[in-house]
């Protein structure tokens, strides 16, 4: 665990995650910032007006708007009486100084060294405040220097605004710790997201490797709760059920086409090695001997030969995309042509091959060849298994999902349990590959007929025989 | 008659006579065959069809030995 930590910091998501709080840090300093102003832009406002009204009122104290001039001594006695009427938590500060800059009365004792004296302007200082106690403190102050026409003093009104500082301190506080607090978050956030991400990642990665390791049989643990991590896994899932499914297909196959091919193979090296024998006594009745084994040889290898014809066709078929090779087919036409095909032979071996077609214009989509092949392996094993005087019926019929063709016969049938086993590619029933000849490919053929043509390929027991039933035609006439 | 003297293999009949181009596992074409040949050759003298082993069948016409 200690060695994967630093992945998650280089992984995607957290790059991601890093990006996206990098996103919500920058807001929230948009939001502080706006609020900052706005707020003090407010408060300053509102201090300016107070300190507007105090002029007015102090003003006030003189007669001036009948003499246009301004009574000093007025003004002093209302500043004097106003700081001893009034409780130090009046945040009003003033101070009245005469021509020569000289104190005159207020609760300021000097004017702040670096101001100017010029009429109407605002600003912010920090001087000593008395208090009514004779107490002082140093405290920030925001006033406005007003000019007493002719008399030629100046007059400083101001409030104390330790309070707005103080909030303005507490605030900037406030904004750096979101600050950082929004960025430790942020990084902790997008730590614990990628950190998940890459936990259900490494999952899919764990199997990746030990399917590379050359374990199909492992899979994807998920959560069930139907995010796109588990459709992943419920993919990759899928995907390797069918993979291991063909590779032990393609497993099976090779086994059996070793296995198989290995009998005929030997007889062959036999028949070769008797006519070697043979053909070195150089006599009359030897000579025939080598005739003979030459044929069986011959038979031997024309055997091998269907075999990897049949199985060539079978990876054609399989190989062949759904609908390239297909046509407009009669049904009716086709099971026609078969019945005239295999009558013959079925009248050789007094079975009776018999066919009914529900309706006889009903056409489907289907590669011919493919179906035409597949119909005529059914049949060919019907006839292989059905005894003497037994009954073969090829039937083609509407059903609920489009149209059918079913091939019954009234032979030994094949257990229930083996259904699925024949139609693996080589495999025989093991009483029939004694008696019977064949390759084991005539229904791995039909059963990859119905796979390119999405067919349902279903076997049943005809009670006695088997009924092998090709479902789902689509009707392209009905 | 087309093909008289040529040799004419399994698949070629199953193609040209029924349309199909496939290769059925159990010995149907040598049995229509058969059949064929007990309505044109055994009534006769001389056989017309010849089968050529592991390959097909060959069409001759009859050897005139007057």
């Amino acid at each position: 665990m200690a060695l994967s930590i630093p992945k998650y910091f280089k992984s995607y998501t957290f790059v991601l995650s890093v990006i996206y709080a990098a996103l919500f840090c920058a807001s929230i300093i948009v939001v502080l910032t706006v609020v900052y102003f706005s707020a003090f832009q407010f408060l300053r406002a509102q201090t300016d007006q107070r300190i507007d009204e105090d002029v007015l009122r102090i003003v006030a104290s003189t007669d001036w708007t009948n003499t246009r001039t301004f009574n000093i001594r007025d003004i002093r006695d209302y500043l004097s009486n106003r700081r001893r009427l009034h409780p130090k938590s009046d945040p009003s500060v003033y101070l009245l100084v005469d021509r020569s800059q000289n104190y005159v009365a207020g609760n300021l004792h000097k004017w702040p060294s670096d101001l100017s004296y010029v009429d109407q302007t605002r600003l912010e200082f920090v001087a000593q405040v008395y208090y009514d106690d004779d107490t002082r403190k140093n405290h920030p102050v925001r006033a406005i220097v007003v000019t007493l026409g002719n008399t030629g003093h100046n007059l400083l009104v101001g409030r104390d605004i330790m309070e707005i500082e103080a909030l303005r301190q507490g605030y900037l506080r406030l904004f750096w710790w979101s600050i950082v607090a929004a960025v430790f978050l942020a990084i902790l956030g997008a730590y614990w997201v990628s950190r998940i991400v890459s936990r259900r990642l490494e999952r899919v990665n764990t199997l990746s490797r030990s399917v590379m390791a050359g374990d199909l049989s492992q899979r994807v643990t998920f959560n069930a709760s139907g995010d796109q991590f588990d459709d992943l896994a419920d993919n990759i899932n899928q995907m390797l059920e069918r993979i291991q499914t063909l590779v032990e297909a393609i497993r099976s196959v090779s086994d059996n086409i070793a296995h198989d091919l290995r009998t005929p193979l030997t007889r062959l090296r036999n028949d070769l090695d008797e006519i070697a024998r043979n053909l070195s006594r150089r006599s009359e009745p030897e000579m025939e001997q080598a005739k003979e084994s030459v044929e069986k040889a011959i038979f031997e290898a024309d055997s091998l030969l269907r075999t990897f014809e049949a199985l060539l066709r079978i990876a054609r078929l399989e190989n062949r995309p759904f609908g390239d090779s297909f046509d407009e087919v009669s049904v009716g036409q086709l099971i026609e042509e078969l019945i005239d095909l295999y009558g013959p032979i079925a009248d050789g071996q007094s079975i009776s091959l018999t066919s009914s077609v529900e309706s006889d214009s009903a056409v489907v989509f289907v590669d011919r060849d493919a179906l035409a092949q597949a119909l005529a392996n059914l049949v060919d094993n019907a006839l292989k298994y059905t005894p003497q005087h037994g009954t073969i019926a090829v039937e083609g019929k509407s059903s609920a999902n489009g149209f059918e063709i079913a091939i019954s016969d009234n032979g030994p049938g094949i257990p229930a349990e083996y259904h699925q086993e024949v139609l693996k590619r080589f495999v025989r029933l093991d009483d029939s590959s004694r008696t019977t000849p064949g390759n084991g490919l005539g229904l791995s053929l039909v059963a990859a007929v119905a796979r390119m043509h999405n067919l349902d390929l279903v076997l049943e027991d005809a009670k006695p025989g088997l009924r092998v039933r090709l479902k789902n035609f689509k009707l392209v006439k009905p | 008659m087309r093909s008289s003297g040529q040799l004419v293999t399994r698949t070629m009949l199953l193609e040209r006579v029924w349309n199909y181009n496939f290769d059925p596992q159990t010995n149907v074409v040598d049995t229509h065959i058969s059949r064929l040949r007990s309505k044109i050759d055994i009534p006769y003298r001389y056989p017309l069809i010849h089968t050529i082993r592991g390959s097909g069948y060959q069409m001759n016409p009859p050897v005139e030995d007057s």
